[in-house]
């Protein structure tokens, strides 16, 4: 009777539950079909993507407050596919894996989430990079190459913020008004065909308003800091923006090697002098194998860059549409 | 031209379908065989629902005690019907009244000498208990408190089978189905 009673009424951990395993489920799907699909043209992996991320959002809660009765103990029994609370059978120090397993996966989110958020906090309180004056040298490659990659995009030139410091910079910042920023060492580093690329990478991310996305998702993710799938789909999805941005800057700039090796130059020369602080708790460990995922990343856009652009699958939007509704379907069976 | 523009969006999208529905299948497998991990790892021990009495008896593989004598004011079929501990485990039969006033619940053991698993007799505070007789055979008269309500629950054996018959109405009806339920001698 008891029972009876807790299964009827879904607890907080039954929602909380099933949120995470249906995005974790999401997060699968979708990556099977992008690689079965073959899908390698970044826009589309990010509407894939946006399918397994926007289902916590929207369709979860859609489907807990539209049919409440697949909480009951009749569906439970006769038509879920899976029921999370059967996991409570399995004991283990006492307690059901049901709660070992919601622990755990709470645990992987919330770590996974405040990796990529201690640093933005550990850079909030200091100031913004003042702009220096550039070396005349300087000043004329910025004034030849950016308007045209600005051109080649069909953006405005945005404010450029130039540092004389030797290690290399290049990053867009700015929500509302993005900015360039640029250091010396980048310049010193990139030949014109590199730098060229380079720029119109930068500028590919300001023309895709990234840095707006870039916060919005964040925001969700800290929404959503309990999904440890909804943190790695957001990885995902910031990694096909890189795509993105490299595919449109090689198309605006005209060459695809020049990309490339501006990419592997500015990733040599920053390799190793963004540690991960000290301060974290298994900060030496963890720096490995980050170092090694970071170059993994750069040698995967490389690669790209060097096959040639990738092509667009047909029917996109119904490939879209398909995922998500074959999600639906079958996780209105799993509680 | 346009044939062989037709016949190649074909295979595309028959090549699309084909990928999504191997993808999907193998996902609902995957989430079907992580369902069924738990049971494999903890055996059986349910409960689970059975839609019928004839359900609940094919899935224990054993014959379900049934009361001869059954009051008009409950309603039948059973208003819910969970089995447990696998083949010859213990079934429940919850029954509600037709007024939808008080109930009973019957909850039993298929198999002689066999403890009634445990997944079927809900949390109890026992009030107070008393020794007591059913046909000839020794029972348990109790009051209990399940979920704050308190019910009259006596439990003894029939033919070795345990037997746990709770109700909310009078006391008499309780003993005169316990003394109905097939088995019981001296009715």
């Amino acid at each position: 009777m008891r029972r009876r009673g807790t299964v009827e009424s879904a607890s907080w951990a039954d929602i909380l539950a099933q949120a995470i395993f249906h995005t974790l489920v999401a997060s699968l799907f979708v990556e099977a079909l992008v690689r079965s699909w073959g899908v390698r043209e970044p826009r589309q992996r990010m509407a894939l993507r946006l399918t397994a991320l926007g289902y916590p959002l929207v369709l979860f809660p859609a489907l807990v407050a539209l049919f409440p009765s697949r909480g009951e103990e009749g569906f439970r029994e006769d038509l879920a596919l899976f029921d999370a609370r059967s996991w409570e059978t399995v004991r283990l120090l006492g307690v059901g894996l049901f709660w070992w397993w919601l622990a755990a996966f709470a645990a992987a989110g919330a770590g996974l989430f405040l990796m990529d958020l201690w640093p933005v906090l550990r850079g909030r309180g200091r100031r913004a990079p003042a702009g220096e004056l550039p070396d005349p040298a300087s000043a004329a490659v910025l004034a030849a190459e950016l308007p045209r990659a600005a051109a080649a995009l069909g953006v405005r030139e945005p404010p450029l913020v130039f540092l004389g410091r030797d290690l290399p910079v290049l990053f867009c910042t700015g929500v509302r008004r993005p900015a360039l920023v640029v250091s010396g060492g980048t310049l010193s580093r990139l030949d014109r065909d590199e730098l060229a690329a380079a720029l119109a990478h930068e500028l590919a991310h300001v023309a895709g308003r990234d840095p707006l996305k870039s916060w919005v998702l964040m925001g969700l993710r800290a929404v959503m800091f309990w999904n440890p799938a909804f943190q790695v789909v957001s990885r995902a999805l910031a990694r096909d923006a890189e795509w993105l941005a490299d595919e449109r800057g090689a198309a605006a700039c005209g060459d695809r090697l020049a990309l490339a090796s501006g990419l592997l130059k500015l990733h040599r020369a920053t390799a190793g002098a963004s540690g991960v602080p000290r301060s974290l708790p298994f900060a030496a460990a963890l720096a490995e194998p980050l170092a090694r995922v970071r170059s993994h990343d750069i040698e995967v856009r490389c690669r790209r860059l060097l096959d040639g652009a990738p092509a667009r699958l047909p029917y996109a939007g119904v490939r879209v549409a398909l995922a998500g509704g074959a999600l639906a379907a079958l996780l209105f069976f799993v509680i | 031209m346009g044939a062989v523009r037709a016949s190649g969006a074909g295979v595309e999208i028959a090549r699309m379908l084909v990928t999504l529905a191997y993808v999907l299948a193998g996902t609902a497998a995957a989430i079907v065989g992580l369902g069924a991990l738990p049971r494999l790892l903890a055996g059986d021990t349910g409960p689970h629902r059975a839609a019928s009495i004839q359900e609940a008896e094919r899935r224990l593989g054993a014959r379900i005690l049934l009361p001869g004598y059954y009051p008009e004011r409950l309603a039948w079929p059973p208003a819910a019907i969970h089995v447990a501990g696998g083949r010859h485990g213990s079934v429940r039969l919850a029954f509600a009244a037709r007024d939808g006033g008080t109930g009973l619940e019957l909850v039993a053991a298929t198999d002689a000498g066999v403890d009634i698993a445990p997944a079927l007799l809900s949390d109890r505070t026992v009030l107070g208990a008393r020794p007591t007789v059913v046909g000839g055979h020794p029972a348990t008269l109790a009051s209990v408190l399940v979920e704050g309500v308190a019910w009259q629950e006596l439990s003894w054996s029939v033919n070795g089978r345990a037997v746990v018959l709770r109700s909310q109405g009078d006391l008499d009806e309780l003993v005169r189905i316990a003394r109905s339920l097939h088995g019981v001698s001296g009715r």
